[in-house]
């Protein structure tokens, strides 16, 4: 049952609200209201101890991080009700995300912090700027998407002064090799037309290509994104920190993870570049970090496109981990229209008929019964005997056999599923489409 | 959709963007300079080039002094390491049962890495006094994934190293090259069928470049007679393998890779140089088997390290008579040193660091600081509408330009004296304090030596202006010393004054000639233990008396900010950020970040929920939450947020704040429809930014559920 949601959201602040309470019962109380589906008497007893636990965790005067880990984490069941997400709500396919987050543009206006104008932009990259020519790379964090600011930072400035390589380490499918042979390519580079070779050599070519002394244009790196997947592994750090201490080559980063500053250790983010690299021995290694807030307050949209957005672990480990999958899996989940469209215009028209049958049986159920029609859709589908009949009534299937036939197509395809009712009605059949993209597949069929 | 200065970069489907440098002519930005400072409008024309030439100088003499300072500190330590590879295999314990390998342990937590490359470098260098040659391979935890790779890193490095020796000065890259074009066979070794991570394969290498004229020995068959001699053998060189980080390499791998090693030792004569970041000296064995143990032979060697490392830095760059820094740094900076240093990251690097990135917001801060070496000209200072705003008449500053400078080069020459007096009166009760101590007196709170501590504390009380108490302890000890006591203090003092360069020396004749004095008085008085009154207390009138006139804060004199940071703080953010707090900033108080820092007079209306983005609309309600998340429960919450935020966008003046009746706009199911489609896509969206951002673990352990990652408290209500 879904609960209302104002009590959620008014549920927890566990401790800030009973600061002040100085007797059991009341922050007993207190506490019974907070469970309010386990009144057995063993859960009071269990309250209870709760109770005075709470009592004495009031005497914290200020609550930190590491009380409320505690506070969290005391053991006990987790309060949470028993609905899921994935069964009551239609995930959404990629066509209906892009147009409902277009058309949500006209909300609440979007923040721009005063970084980000122009006159205070100019000077945080002339000091960055600087930073870079003093020997440091720069590393930038806080909220929101530095894409766009680091990009014009290396339009802007950095491509004045050098060459510069920018690499979207947010991408799915981005890997070290693409960043080494983006380097190569550089004119002076490329002219000495280099053999392909391991990632290693390559690293040890570029770091020694700007080593050497006469080499006057310098090389500036800029990476979205160091802590994304593909540059967390152990052989991706060890090139960058060879790039990162040559002094010729300067990187800026940004980072969004919130653990993303324990992927260096110390020694790695203190270590100084080299004066002058010496070609002939092993470069040193190293990053020499310094670190810049950086918070944009802007969206990730262009970081997560990839993502799958019918899916609530779409985004994790940055982005989608594999294009491809992602994809397989948004399919599986969802039908768009135009998947369902192509289906249907490779059918028979039998299959067409029966389409239309169980769309308008879904259709018609789903604006009979309650308001809340984005949820699960199970309880519109069509029991198999009902549709059986119905499409014998309408000569759509002699026989048993002949339904299954054009059922098999669908199923394939995923555009009609079924399971067995959960009242022991037999199988019910519906299409998983939400109501008003069901309607304009409907529509769009041609009619007969 | 973000819209961009340039379109090519928002191609999703291209990974990396590349734009090769066009040299202009017209390129004003190429110029690196110091950025804008705070006091812009006071600014020269050109003040960023001109106080970038200043930083220049000021970095460069403070640093060239540090590494001076810290080669000093390493030199006995590289001298050590050295002596001991070189001897590696040629004094060895007589009746072992087989032989060792070498691994000699270095233990460097405050000197870094650059220690280790100093080695290779001395390693490696020809005209080292020693006669035994080495071949250094560096090699890092990435290297030895597995004993297959590792031992294939190991045999690359060496063959690497010694082509890159062959090609001498001509770059490796040259080298490279060369081969490539003139199309020489790579050499022939009759190795060449062996398998690339085979230790044999080394062997076989080895033999056909060092000893190819030596008998062949197979490394299996190696007895104990055929144990090297430095002298015959001495023109093949030691291999040596430096391990960087060894505490992040696995012992299960490196176990194997010394058992294989130490098979084919002394014919293949390896050594291991492994650097431990733990100052732990027993690690290998804490962590290795007793078998593995048992086939090395580990000597190990502490590095300097810690507290000392620190004040040895501190004081012979800022408090040495000898060396006069363009640039003092106040308590402020030098606290935050301190505690970095203890605390964080105890290294020489770290230092440099710090005191290099002070040094740049010193030179970015005040346009007044161009003058720290030398005043630029009347010229550049009298260009119409620039010039430098101090006490000068503002009336007819033009006029006034050659006072100013003269001014200011009047102050500069007395803020460096005051510091110098500073310097010395501390070298004083440095002096003072180090003799006590020896002499088992406890003196001053603080301890000269480093293990007890104190000396940076002190400097930094110093500056503070705490010295008042330290001073008169000082001088009642000195009125209480005995007669050989004196004797010797006395001449330590001397020595002081003795051994200044000649221009501070100048300055202090007198106090020199008075120690002179006490010193002869002293030795002439006579026998009897208890020294005359008078000539006790001479020597602690001279202590009160010289310290009293010598300490003086820096921050006494006109312009002294120009060459002293005082109680400036350092950006501590630019080193140790708290990304944490920055990012939970961002997403609870998100509205503080438009306003500008210098217009936050007046403390902004605290913001309702639904004025929030999403993604801080939905972060507060996964505070609100317990440990675990139901992904329905949170996204109910969130609608009904947005909810709010719609019914508040729509009618802004409505006085209703919660609640949507259907009765109140006749809206159409269809809108209906598109807004919990809109609500779901915002939900999903803010949903993955968080999940982008590491708050959320996915489990399995409830059917969508989320577990929280972070349990920081909502400070903004």
């Amino acid at each position: 049952m879904p609960r209302p949601a104002s009590t959620y959201t008014h549920e927890p602040e566990p401790t800030s609200e009973e600061e002040d309470i100085e007797d059991v019962d009341e922050s007993d109380d207190s506490e019974s209201e907070d469970l309010p589906n386990d009144a057995t008497p063993s859960s009071r007893q269990k309250g209870k101890a709760k109770a005075t636990y709470l009592s004495e965790e009031s005497k914290i005067i200020v609550q930190t991080a590491f009380d409320a880990y505690f506070t969290y984490n005391k053991p006990g069941r987790a309060q949470t009700s028993s609905n899921v997400y994935s069964q009551l709500v239609v995930p959404l396919s990629a066509e209906e995300y892009a147009d409902a987050i277009a058309s949500s543009s006209k909300g609440v206006p979007s923040l721009e912090p005063s970084i980000l104008r122009n006159s205070n932009l100019k000077s945080v990259f002339s000091r960055l700027m600087c930073e870079l020519d003093e020997g440091f790379n720069i590393i930038c964090y806080g909220l929101g998407s530095k894409r766009r600011v680091m990009n014009q930072l290396a339009t802007s400035e950095c491509s004045n002064r050098g060459h510069v390589v920018i690499a979207n380490g947010f991408q799915p499918n981005f890997t070290i090799k693409d960043l080494l042979n983006s380097i190569e390519s550089i004119p002076p580079i490329q002219d000495l037309d280099l053999p392909s070779a391991p990632v290693e050599k390559q690293t040890r070519r570029i770091h020694d290509f700007f080593a050497v002394p006469s080499q006057e244009t310098h090389l500036y790196l800029v990476i979205h994104n160091i802590d994304a997947a593909p540059l967390r592994s152990n052989k991706a750090k060890s090139l960058l920190a060879i790039l990162a201490h040559n002094p010729r080559i300067h990187i800026i980063a940004s980072i969004d993870h919130i653990n993303a500053p324990l992927l260096w250790s110390s020694s790695e983010i203190f270590s100084r570049k080299p004066s002058g690299a010496a070609i002939h021995t092993t470069p040193s290694r190293g990053f020499a970090w310094l670190w810049h807030d950086l918070t944009t307050l802007a969206s990730y949209d262009f970081e997560l496109t990839f993502a799958d957005r019918s899916s609530l672990s779409g985004a994790h480990t940055g982005g989608a981990r594999r294009k491809a999958d992602a994809l397989n899996a948004q399919n599986t989940a969802t039908m768009s229209e135009t998947a369902a469209s192509h289906i249907l215009a490779s059918v028979a028209q039998k299959a067409q008929k029966l389409f239309r049958l169980l769309a308008t049986h879904q259709l018609s159920a789903i604006e009979s019964g309650d308001n809340n029609a984005s949820n699960d859709l199970q309880q519109f589908g069509l029991g198999y005997d009902v549709l059986f009949d119905e499409a014998r009534a309408n000569f759509i299937a002699a026989n048993e056999t002949a339904l299954r036939q054009l059922l098999g197509e669908f199923r394939d395809h995923n555009l009609i599923v079924s399971s067995q009712d959960s009242t022991g009605g037999g199988e019910i059949l519906w299409i998983p489409m939400r109501k008003e993209r069901l309607a304009n597949v409907l529509e769009s069929l041609a009619p007969l | 959709m973000p819209s961009m200065d340039s379109p090519n970069l928002d191609d999703v489907n291209k990974t990396v963007f590349c734009i090769p440098y066009v040299p202009r002519d017209e390129a004003t930005g190429s110029m690196p300079k110091l950025p804008t400072s705070v006091g812009e409008d006071r600014d020269l024309d050109n003040g960023e080039e001109l106080r970038l030439l200043a930083y220049k100088e000021a970095w460069r003499g403070c640093l060239n002094r540090m590494q001076q300072i810290i080669q000093e500190l390493q030199n006995a330590s590289i001298k050590a390491v050295l002596e001991e590879v070189r001897s590696s295999y040629t004094d060895i314990l007589p009746g072992l049962p087989y032989p060792e390998l070498p691994v000699i342990s270095v233990i460097n937590p405050g000197l870094g890495s650059s220690f280790l490359d100093e080695v290779s470098v001395h390693l490696e260098s020809p005209t080292s006094s020693s006669n035994v040659q080495c071949l250094v391979a560096h090699l890092y935890p990435g290297d030895f994934p597995n004993v297959a790779t590792g031992m294939r890193s190991i045999i690359s490095g060496l063959m690497e190293r010694e082509d890159m020796q062959d090609g001498g000065i001509v770059s490796s890259l040259d080298w490279r090259y060369k081969t490539k074009s003139s199309g020489i066979v790579k050499r022939k070794t009759p190795s060449s069928s062996l398998a690339n991570y085979d230790i044999k394969f080394l062997f076989a290498w080895y033999r056909n470049r060092f000893k190819s004229s030596g008998t062949l020995i197979s490394a299996k068959f190696t007895s104990l007679s055929h144990f090297r001699s430095g002298t015959n053998e001495s023109s093949s060189p030691l291999l040596v393998i430096v391990l960087h980080d060894f505490e992040q390499l696995d012992p299960h791998v490196m176990q194997d890779i010394f058992y294989v090693c130490s098979g084919s030792i002394p014919a293949l004569p390896l050594v291991f140089l492994v650097s431990m970041s733990s100052p732990a000296s027993n690690y290998l064995n804490a962590i290795y088997s007793t078998s593995t143990v048992a086939l090395l032979r580990v000597r190990s060697i502490t590095v300097p390290a810690g507290n000392a490392v620190l004040q040895e830095l501190l004081l012979k760059t800022f408090f040495d008579a000898h060396f006069e820094p363009m640039i003092m740094f106040g308590p402020a900076v030098l606290e935050f040193l301190q505690d970095y240093f203890t605390r964080y990251h105890s290294s020489t690097d770290a230092i440099i660091t710090i005191l290099q990135v002070a040094h740049l917001r010193h030179f970015t801060s005040d346009p007044l600081t161009l003058l720290v070496r030398d005043t630029p000209s009347a010229d550049v200072l009298s260009k119409p509408g620039k010039y430098v705003d101090m006490d000068a008449d503002e009336s007819h500053p033009l006029s006034n330009v050659p006072r100013i400078i003269d001014n200011v080069n009047d102050a500069r020459r007395a803020f460096y004296s005051r510091l110098r007096s500073l310097r010395l009166g501390f070298g004083v009760m440095i002096c003072i304090q180090s003799f006590l101590e020896d002499g088992g007196y406890k003196g001053l709170d603080w301890s000269v030596d480093a293990k007890k501590g104190g000396l940076c504390t002190a400097m930094i009380n110093l500056l503070k202006g705490h010295f008042t108490r330290d001073v008169k302890e000082l001088v009642r000890y000195t009125r209480k010393l005995r007669r050989d006591e004196l004797t010797t203090l006395s001449g330590r003092l001397h020595e002081i004054f003795s051994g200044l360069p000649p221009s501070v020396l100048s300055e202090e004749r007198a106090s020199l000639d008075q120690l002179a004095r006490i010193k002869n008085s002293v030795s002439e008085s006579g026998a009897s233990d208890v020294p005359p009154a008078d000539i006790s207390a001479s020597l602690s009138d001279w202590v009160a008396q010289y310290l009293g006139e010598s300490l003086k804060l820096p921050e006494e004199g006109i312009l002294w900010d120009i060459w002293y940071t005082g109680l400036a703080p350092f950006p501590s953010e630019l080193l140790n950020p708290s990304l944490r707090a920055s990012m939970m900033a961002g997403l609870l108080r998100p509205h503080d970040y438009v306003d500008d820092i210098n217009a936050n007079d007046i403390e902004p209306a605290p913001k309702e929920i639904w004025e929030l983005p999403d993604i801080s609309i939905l972060f507060k309600r996964y505070l609100d939450s317990g440990k675990m998340i139901n992904v329905y429960d949170w996204f109910e919450s969130f609608k009904s947020v947005l909810d709010s935020q719609r019914l508040n966008v729509k009618e802004p003046a409505s006085p209703k704040k919660r609640g949507r009746q259907k009765a109140q706009a006749p809206e159409t199911t269809e809108d209906d429809e598109k807004w919990d489609t809109e609500v779901q896509a915002r939900f999903i969206r803010a949903l993955h930014e968080l999940d982008y951002l590491g708050f959320i673990k996915h489990t399995n352990r409830k059917a969508d559920h989320l577990l929280r990652t972070v349990f920081d408290v909502d400070d903004a209500d």
